[in-house]
């Protein structure tokens, strides 16, 4: 912000210089203004009581839908008490409390959380959010989920966290999150398949998940290759699909893609040995859009895809 | 003859078009000096660089103490020269008497200035007006006005093309105000197509054609028949009003007010 | 039309708007149960609603008034804080920051997006005043089109990098898009923008009666004793100073910067200084009031952007003004 103060005193010296007649309707203006800030300001900054709530409580406000669909995986939905507007896996009428961007502070203030647990910016956790839960005594728990492996560090440490203030919901916390930890450990172990394989999560344009992705961690679990060499999302020409000639086609949708509407895009007449041979699932899952511990539950599908496909000749 | 402005060698290029070559001359003060020309001989050209809103690229204009106009602050340039240029549209809800009173944004405020200068323009009851209400014709005596209500005793005023889009009346009315102008002692450039005017208004008459000034002095030296055609590309004849007064008009119109 | 009328009781009548809306802002209280009342904020969260008064204050002055400058230094009606491709610039500087943070792991520690936010909009300024001028001077159809370039070429540049970030981080670059209204920003960081917009909105009030002679064409406001030259670089620096803080602390809220100065001209007349007050009354009352709207409406998912409001609000009053200013 350093240069914001140049541009100021900049200005400050030049505005002597230039037109110098006096007005008066600013003068209201400005008195207004000042008004406002100092009442306004002097309610801020103010020290804060921190949290008034037992030890034994656990009130938890989720900012990722990713992270509160892994607390319905871990059966602590319950202790929900705050979601982001994005998040549609819990009852909606769990308080939302805006996003990442734009946290509706006020709100999420008066639900008096124990732990705000969030899906970090790429630039970090905002400052704001942080001091104010300096002040208020919540515990901000951030994870970074870009693979399988950072889904399963979070929710083990999400369920951890829990099950210690909780003593007697300690067993069954950690019981699940073992079960998730093993389900998702089995959906990052690669298997030496050779299927070629193209995941698609859109069909016009065609959106293909690439390398590092965690749909291609899944797809390596489930024995197949990617088709896609490109890091990433990758967006794909017709004429792209029909030269990396995939073996097998997978389309991630959450339901809205039915048999007929496939068979309505130029996909479905293409010229390569998916369509030939008939191997195109349709997977309708949400999880595939979320980084959460139901990841897991793609591995089935994407096995039954992939899997059994000594491809016929 | 004391002098107003002088230009001395001022060139003008844009690009590879050289608009004004070398051009010399000085305005009198307390005349009424008119600029001839076809069109793109270079007049607007001039005017600008008269008025100090266009450098020139070599040469200079001057004022009598040395001053090189477009070196001026645009406050001090404002009390020196008054300039109505062509008038291009303006959307502006500002009324006429705003309009007006622009002029007198770095010369100091005259309320019976604005008023006596509306009256002179016939402005006085469309005063409270939109100016992007008013009819072209309108617009351009209220421009007029602004100008005029912006000259200082010794400026000079500078007026291009000021007769362009006025009725009959109206022109009457600005010749009128040039004319009173000039007799209280005021320094007048303009710029016209119209051949009577320049006759009834000339003290001293500038003819350019490509760039430059083919002749200077007054009316009757500089519009000879022979001279005209060669710098307009038209036959001229001569014109004679009932009451006396002569001068060369191009054939292809028809004659006298 | 509004030319007899006085100047003041447009202003007196959005000051009394605005005037209106901070106790509707700050008493106006949601309860986490999404019941709707009135009542004074608890010690532990009125600082929310002080902030996000001041800033929507100081964000709808700096729009209003950035887009009244430009309105006059441009001489084009559409003209807005946007056009100068600050916010084009503010999002390819944070669409890099995400690019350069996911590809190499780093975190950036900054209020969220702000520094490359600020320093996209300033490349972008720099780079419509250096292309923008034409003999010596900012010529206004140049910074038009200029600003319009360049903003294409940040808008290809923001989906160049959006193709290149994981997919998570889209909906992060996009929900930016939508602008927001701070509510916990570091007071250091408020004051800084406040000062700014404080004296952006009383130069440009001085200059008003310069931006008045500035109506005529270039040679003639040139010799009635404006510089035109250093009036429209003076313009140009505060309309983008101001824009850049809106930017920086609320994303790229849409409409103020258009409708605000319309507004102002609709109701308080066409002299500038007025005008320019008008505008930075009209710029608050304008988000301020989409504040407290969206404060009323919950659709089930919280409160909704800010964006959606100021437009939404803004554009059928303005459509109001403007159709029954001309059947005047």
């Amino acid at each position: 912000m350093g240069r914001c103060f140049v541009f100021a005193t900049a200005g400050t010296m030049r505005a002597m210089s230039v037109h110098r007649r006096c007005l008066r309707p600013t003068a209201a203006m400005a008195i207004l203004l000042t008004a406002t800030w100092v009442i306004g300001l002097s309610a801020c900054n103010r020290p804060e009581s921190s949290a008034k709530t037992a030890p034994d409580v656990v009130r938890i406000v989720s900012l990722s839908p990713a992270l509160t669909r892994t607390m319905v995986d871990l059966e602590i939905q319950d202790l929900l008490v705050g979601r982001s507007r994005f998040c549609d896996a819990v009852d909606q009428d769990i308080p939302a409390v805006g996003d990442l961007f734009d946290i509706d502070y006020e709100r999420l203030t008066r639900l008096q959380p124990t732990h705000v647990v969030i899906q970090p910016a790429a630039s970090g956790i905002a400052p704001e959010l942080q001091s104010l839960s300096k002040r208020q005594g919540w515990t901000v728990q951030a994870w970074p989920l870009n693979t399988i492996d950072d889904v399963r560090t979070m929710t083990s440490e999400l369920a951890q966290g829990v099950a210690a203030r909780l003593p007697d919901r300690h067993d069954a916390i950690t019981n699940r999150a073992s079960a998730l930890d093993a389900a998702l450990q089995r959906a990052a172990t690669p298997l030496d398949g050779n299927v070629r394989t193209l995941v698609l999560q859109g069909l016009d344009p065609v959106l293909a998940a690439g390398t590092s992705t965690y749909v291609d961690e899944l797809l390596r679990a489930a024995g197949g290759v990617n088709a896609v060499s490109a890091v990433g999302w990758a967006e794909l020409s017709l004429e792209d699909v029909v030269r990396l000639n995939p073996e097998v086609i997978i389309v991630l949708h959450t339901g809205q893609i039915t048999e007929d509407a496939w068979n309505a895009t130029a996909l479905a007449t293409l010229s390569c040995d998916a369509v030939r041979n008939d191997r195109i699932d349709l997977i309708a899952s949400d999880a595939a859009m979320l980084p959460s511990s139901a990841l897991a539950t793609l591995l089935d599908p994407f096995q039954r895809a992939v899997g059994g496909s000594v491809s016929v000749p | 003859m004391t002098i107003a402005l002088t230009a001395s060698n001022v060139t003008v290029r844009f690009g590879s078009t050289i608009a004004l070559r070398r051009v010399s001359a000085s305005c009198a003060r307390g005349a009424t000096t008119v600029i001839l020309g076809p069109n793109g001989a270079g007049k607007t050209t001039l005017l600008r660089c008269l008025v100090g809103s266009l450098r020139p690229d070599e040469g200079n204009v001057t004022l009598p103490g040395g001053e090189r106009v477009h070196a001026l602050s645009p406050a001090k340039l404002a009390r020196h020269v008054a300039f109505h240029g062509q008038s291009r549209p303006m959307r502006t809800d500002l009324t006429v008497r705003q309009i007006v009173e622009l002029g007198q944004f770095a010369v100091g405020r005259s309320i019976e200035r604005v008023e006596s200068v509306l009256d002179a323009f016939d402005l006085a009851g469309a005063a409270e007006q939109a100016f992007r209400t008013l009819s072209a014709g309108n617009q351009q005596r209220a421009l007029l006005a602004r100008a005029v209500a912006q000259l200082q005793a010794d400026g000079v005023l500078v007026l291009d093309e000021p007769f362009a889009t006025l009725d009959v009346a109206h022109v009457q009315r600005v010749v009128q105000v040039i004319r009173e102008l000039r007799d209280d002692g005021q320094s007048i450039i303009l710029t016209t197509h119209r051949f009577d005017l320049a006759h009834a208004l000339a003290d001293d008459v500038w003819l350019m054609r490509d760039g430059g000034i083919v002749a200077a002095g007054t009316a009757s030296e500089v519009l000879r028949p022979e001279r005209l055609d060669v710098v307009f590309g038209v036959p001229f004849q001569r014109v004679t009003t009932p009451s006396g007064a002569e001068w060369w008009q191009p054939a292809s119109t028809s004659a006298a007010p | 039309m509004s030319n007899r009328r006085s100047p003041m009781i447009g202003l007196v009548v959005l000051t009394i708007l605005l005037v209106l809306m901070i106790p509707l802002r700050v008493l106006i209280d949601r309860a986490p149960d999404g019941s709707l009342g009135f009542a004074w904020p608890e010690a532990s969260y009125a600082s929310f609603r002080w902030m996000a008064l001041a800033g929507g204050m100081v964000v709808g002055v700096a729009l209003g008034v950035s887009g009244g400058l430009l309105q006059s230094m441009l001489r084009n009606p559409l003209a807005s804080p946007y056009i100068l491709g600050v916010s084009s610039g503010a999002g390819l500087g944070i669409m890099v920051g995400l690019y350069l943070a996911s590809i190499g792991r780093v975190t950036m520690h900054s209020t969220f997006e702000t520094i490359p936010a600020v320093l996209g909009a300033l490349v972008v300024l720099g780079l419509v005043y250096a292309f923008g001028r034409r003999d010596r001077r900012l010529d206004p159809v140049t910074v038009i089109l200029i600003g319009v370039v360049i903003s294409t070429m940040c808008g290809a540049g923001m989906m160049l990098l959006q193709s290149l970030v994981p997919a998570g981080l889209r909906g992060e670059f996009l929900r930016w898009l939508m602008g927001r209204i701070p509510e916990a920003l570091p007071m250091s960081t408020l004051m800084i923008c406040t000062a700014i917009t404080g004296i952006g909105l009383i130069w440009s009030i001085r200059i008003g009666r310069a931006m008045d002679v500035a109506v005529l064409p270039d040679d003639e406001c040139q010799t009635a004793g404006v510089s035109i030259a250093q009036l429209r670089t003076l313009q140009f620096v505060l309309a983008g100073m101001l824009a850049a803080v809106a930017v920086t602390i609320a994303g790229p809220i849409g409409f103020v910067g258009l409708i605000a100065p319309h507004t102002a001209r609709l109701l308080v007349g066409p002299t500038h200084r007025p005008r320019i007050i008008g505008a930075a009354l009209a710029g608050a009352v304008l988000v301020i009031g989409s504040d407290v709207a969206r404060q009323v409406i919950d659709l089930g998912h919280g409160r909704l952007p800010i964006g959606i409001f100021t437009a939404l609000i803004g554009g059928p009053v303005f459509l109001w003004l403007l159709l029954s200013g001309r059947a005047e």
